[in-house]
């Protein structure tokens, strides 16, 4: 090992020298960058020393005292203690000048593999063997310090002590800095030339071959500076980038405290607000349900973001302020009777929803109990085995528990707790609540109830519909002519189809919907057939349809729909109709359905078989008309014929036009008999 | 200003009287003319003022034909008052209206309040019922009676706001909580939105803004008002 034994013979005196000197640099320099290089020269100067230092006591008896030995003793422990600390430290840069230069331009990395010819010069087999010899320093340094004086170095100067340390260092310095690659690991370190003075003379470290030209070492050397800026710059880029991420986190870190702090502020003035108002409010009689609503509608113990989250809703839709809804609305405030526009009541119906799907809510909490007690009391496999329970008892038992389970809730939500500007927004949130319960299962086990209860007429709706639904006509319903769309093979069909998607639904609130839906469409296909075909009428929209009009088409609509259950399904509509709603659109339509029902039931089969005959009356002529048109093509086709062909001028007698009246004098008396037998036959006002 | 209030009018009468017509000519105005394709003529609603309460009307037409009229029943329950609507210039219209008073009555009794109109009072010259009979009519069943037109929008505001003001009268003069339903219903309404009418410990003290205890004193028409243009050449 020729750096042990020249680093062994260099005087102690001049090696502390340089490492004041390096420590010097070290601390005037602010740059990280020449901190760790100064730091990793600094390990490479202490094992030298320790090398020296135990060199020079091996040689000397143990009774002799050395003038050097307690500094020696001091610089060995010191050592040790550095290179640990040392060598912890260059790891880490390590790892992060790994990061880094992975993550940099290649150019760097192709440039220094095109200059350093000695790509496989061991920097780190010298690193390596350096530190072995470190920790198993003994057998070498012996060997090699066999030749070394023991007083005086005598023939290594400063300047070759300065360079050969130095460039030994350097070596050693370059593993840790850049060990990347085979060639960034050639590349010397950047800070060479700054720690070392005598930097340009590192091409004489001995692995490297001594041919290599003074171009190659002035390109090394100018490379080796443009590398060490181009790291310096990416070192204090990755710095600057590393403080700007810990000022971000750290803002991030307040900003979030700030927040969570505010929120418990805003939860607690929340909580503390509904608790004057529980304060103040009471039940005016302590019944099942205020008891049941009262156990299971708990907000104290509800997640703080649960909490919040409701503040928020409440507070961005009772924008601008609603502080005191109730004065609000005594005073006949705007705001009571402010509409809700679309946005905000997707607004709202989104957060009921969300509110009611997260179990963590305890308003969806308080709907899993419902649901829970619900299916207890409608438990088919109980009614069915209990032949004293009265489903009709059961049924209005059932219908009452839910109408006052909303009641109480929406007395509780608004009451108590949540705080909406006006009924409209009220009555959203409870349509958002009642669709949600009716889809799940309240509907399915409250239809069971019904059909037993009222199967018999059910059944017997069916079969009148199903009767109905292939024979009635508009015609026979008396309409007047403008209503019944004759030129529409399937007139009101639009109408048909919104009111079939009502049997689609599960929800009670769209159920209605969709009938009111149905009967202003109504209008619109009338409307929309003149339209189309006003002109050969000679009408022109707007047509307006009245109540003496709508109601028989709303019962061919009904028949037509040929809807299974109608009859139960409108039960269970009508009496859970809020009392709000009964005097509404709603309520309309609910009537105008149960009057097109009543009206289906009461055709007899008389009128059935009448709607039969018109129908087949009307097919019969369809079928007639046909033929006539068919008889008239053949007739032009041959005349046609004829005229083309005059030598067979006889024409055909049965192809002729004057064939026709036989056809006509015998169908059409008849046909007209018939249309005269249905004036008189089909006489409905006994419905 | 009260709190708002909702009726229900039922329009009753004789198929062909005019019914769907009045109602259009007392709703029309909140329409644009251009939308009236959409117009659904069988359920509308207006807001109006009387005096200084606000009401929302829901004017339910029905079908007046004579094979319908046992379906009757589920139009006008839970009505707050009907117009009965015949026709001036056909008896038989105002025979059948009698027909639908007796129903009423024997129905809802004095529970709901009836104003009976004469349509077509612009065709003077083929008036088959005299304006005499039809309001001595009218006073033995405790009706109004009024003669409109609802093509030349003779007193069709009028009659309508007659009836309203008529049933404020009788909800203000009713006790609170005439039947369980609309006991109900009262109590609902209140505590909706309102939770601040059930604090209150004392029973005697009545709710602030109870809607079936509010007084309404002093009617006087405030919107609405028909403009005086009579020509004298009709409903005299």
């Amino acid at each position: 090992m020729p750096n042990n034994s020249s680093a062994a013979a260099t005087p102690p005196i001049l090696i502390v020298n340089d490492i004041k000197k390096t420590l010097m640099m070290a601390i005037t320099h602010d740059e990280q960058q020449q901190h760790w290089m100064a730091l990793a020269n600094y390990l490479k100067y202490m094992e030298q020393i320790s090398s020296f230092v135990q060199a020079e006591m091996k040689t000397c008896s143990t009774n002799q005292q050395h003038v050097l030995s307690d500094q020696s003793i001091q610089l060995i422990k010191y050592s040790e203690q550095s290179m640990e600390r040392i060598a912890s430290l260059s790891a880490m840069f390590n790892k992060e000048s790994t990061h880094n230069s992975i993550n940099n331009n290649s150019t760097t990395t192709s440039t220094t593999t095109a200059t350093t010819t000695t790509a496989n010069t061991s920097p780190s087999s010298s690193f390596n063997s350096n530190n072995s010899k470190t920790s198993s320093s003994p057998p070498s340094s012996t060997s090699s310090t066999n030749n070394i004086p023991t007083k005086k170095p005598p023939t290594i100067s400063p300047t070759n002590s300065g360079s050969k340390l130095p460039n030994h260092s350097l070596a050693h310095a370059s593993k840790p800095l850049f060990p990347q690659s085979n060639a960034s690991t050639t590349v010397p370190p950047p800070t060479t030339s700054v720690t070392s003075p005598s930097s340009g003379t590192s091409h004489t470290s001995p692995n490297t071959p001594s041919s290599s030209g003074a171009n190659q070492t002035a390109t090394n050397h100018t490379t080796k500076q443009d590398v060490s800026k181009t790291l310096q710059m990416k070192r204090k880029e990755y710095e600057k980038q590393r403080l700007t991420e810990m000022k971000e986190q750290m803002i991030k870190t307040s900003i979030e405290r700030a927040r969570q702090a505010e929120m418990r502020n805003n939860v607690e003035s929340f909580l503390e607000r509904i608790q004057n108002k529980k304060r103040t409010f009471r039940w005016k009689e302590q019944d099942h349900w205020s008891k049941f609503i009262d156990t299971y509608f708990n907000y104290q113990n509800m997640d703080p973001i649960l909490i919040e989250q409701d503040r928020v809703f409440l507070e961005t839709v009772s924008k601008p302020s609603i502080l005191n809804p109730i004065l609000s609305v005594s005073a006949g405030n705007d705001m009571a009777d402010m509409p809700v526009d679309s946005i905000t009541e997707q607004k709202i119906r989104q957060h009921v929803s969300f509110t009611l799907a997260n179990p963590a809510h305890t308003l969806s909490q308080i709907c899993l109990k419902f649901y829970e007690y619900f299916g207890e009391v409608c438990n088919p496999s109980k009614m069915i085995h209990n032949p004293d329970l009265n489903p009709k008892q059961l049924i209005s038992k059932c219908v009452n528990d839910i109408q006052l389970f909303i009641d109480k809730l929406s007395m509780v939500l608004f009451g108590k707790y949540w705080e909406m500007p006006s009924q409209n927004y009220e009555d959203i949130v409870i349509d958002t609540i009642t669709d949600t319960m009716w889809g799940n299962g309240i509907y399915s086990k409250l239809l069971f109830l019904y059909l037993l209860v009222y199967g018999e007429e059910n059944n017997r709706m069916n079969d009148k519909v199903s009767k109905c639904t292939s024979t009635i006509t508009l015609q026979a319903l008396k309409l007047p002519d403008k209503f019944t769309l004759e030129k529409e093979r399937y007139p009101f069909e639009r109408t048909i189809a919104i009111f079939k998607e009502f049997d689609q639904t599960t929800s009670f609130t769209k159920k209605v919907d969709f009938i009111c839906l149905a009967m202003n469409q109504v209008s619109k296909d009338v409307n929309d057939y003149y339209q189309k075909y006003g002109y050969e009428h000679g009408i022109t929209p707007p047509i307006i349809v009245g109540a003496d009009d709508l109601l028989p088409i709303f019962i061919y609509v009904v028949a037509k729909s040929n809807i299974m259950d109608l009859f139960v399904k409108f039960q269970m509509m009508s009496e859970l109709l809020p009392e709000y709603a009964i005097k509404g659109e709603a309520g309309y339509a609910l009537a105008t359905l149960e009057t097109s029902m009543n009206c289906l039931m009461s055709f007899g089969n008389e009128e059935l078989h009448e709607f039969s005959t018109i129908d087949q009356i009307r097919n019969e002529l369809e079928n007639f008309e046909s033929k006539l048109g068919d008889i008239d093509d053949l007739t032009s086709v041959c005349s046609e014929y004829a005229e083309d062909s005059p030598p067979f001028t006889s024409q055909p007698p049965s192809f002729s036009k004057s064939s026709r009246p036989p056809f006509q004098q015998h169908v059409t008396p008849s046909n007209d008999d018939l249309l005269g037998l249905d004036d008189e036959e089909l006489d409905l006002d006994d419905i | 200003m009260n709190n708002k209030k909702s009726f229900k009018i039922v329009l009753l009468g004789e198929g062909r009287v005019g019914k769907t017509s009045l109602t259009l000519r007392f709703i029309k105005d909140v329409f644009d003319d251009n939308q009236q394709s959409t117009i659904q003529a069988t359920y509308l609603q207006k807001d109006i003022i009387v005096g200084n309460q606000q009401v929302t009307l829901s004017v339910w037409d029905t079908a007046g034909q004579e094979r319908f009229h046992a379906l009757g029943p589920i139009y006008y329950r839970n009505a707050d008052g009907a117009l009965l609507v015949y026709d001036i210039t056909d008896q038989d219209t105002f025979d059948r209206a009698k027909t639908w008073v007796m129903e009423l009555r024997k129905v809802l009794g004095d529970d709901i309040v009836i104003t009976i109109v004469g349509n077509k009072c612009d065709m003077i010259k083929h008036r088959q019922v005299s304006e005499e009979q039809a309001l001595e009519y009218a006073q033995s069943v405790g009706a109004n009676h009024l003669l409109v037109s609802a093509k030349a929008n003779k007193n069709v505001a009028e009659s309508f706001l007659d009836l309203t003001k008529r049933i404020l009268e009788k909800k203000a003069n009713t006790p609170m909580g005439g039947s369980p339903q609309a006991h109900r219903a009262s109590v609902r309404m209140s505590t909706r939105g309102v939770s601040g009418l059930t604090i209150q410990e004392n029973p005697n003290q009545k709710p602030v803004n109870n809607r079936i205890s509010s007084r309404v004193s002093g009617l006087t028409i405030t919107d609405e008002e028909p403009k005086k243009t009579d020509n004298g050449t009709c409903c005299k």
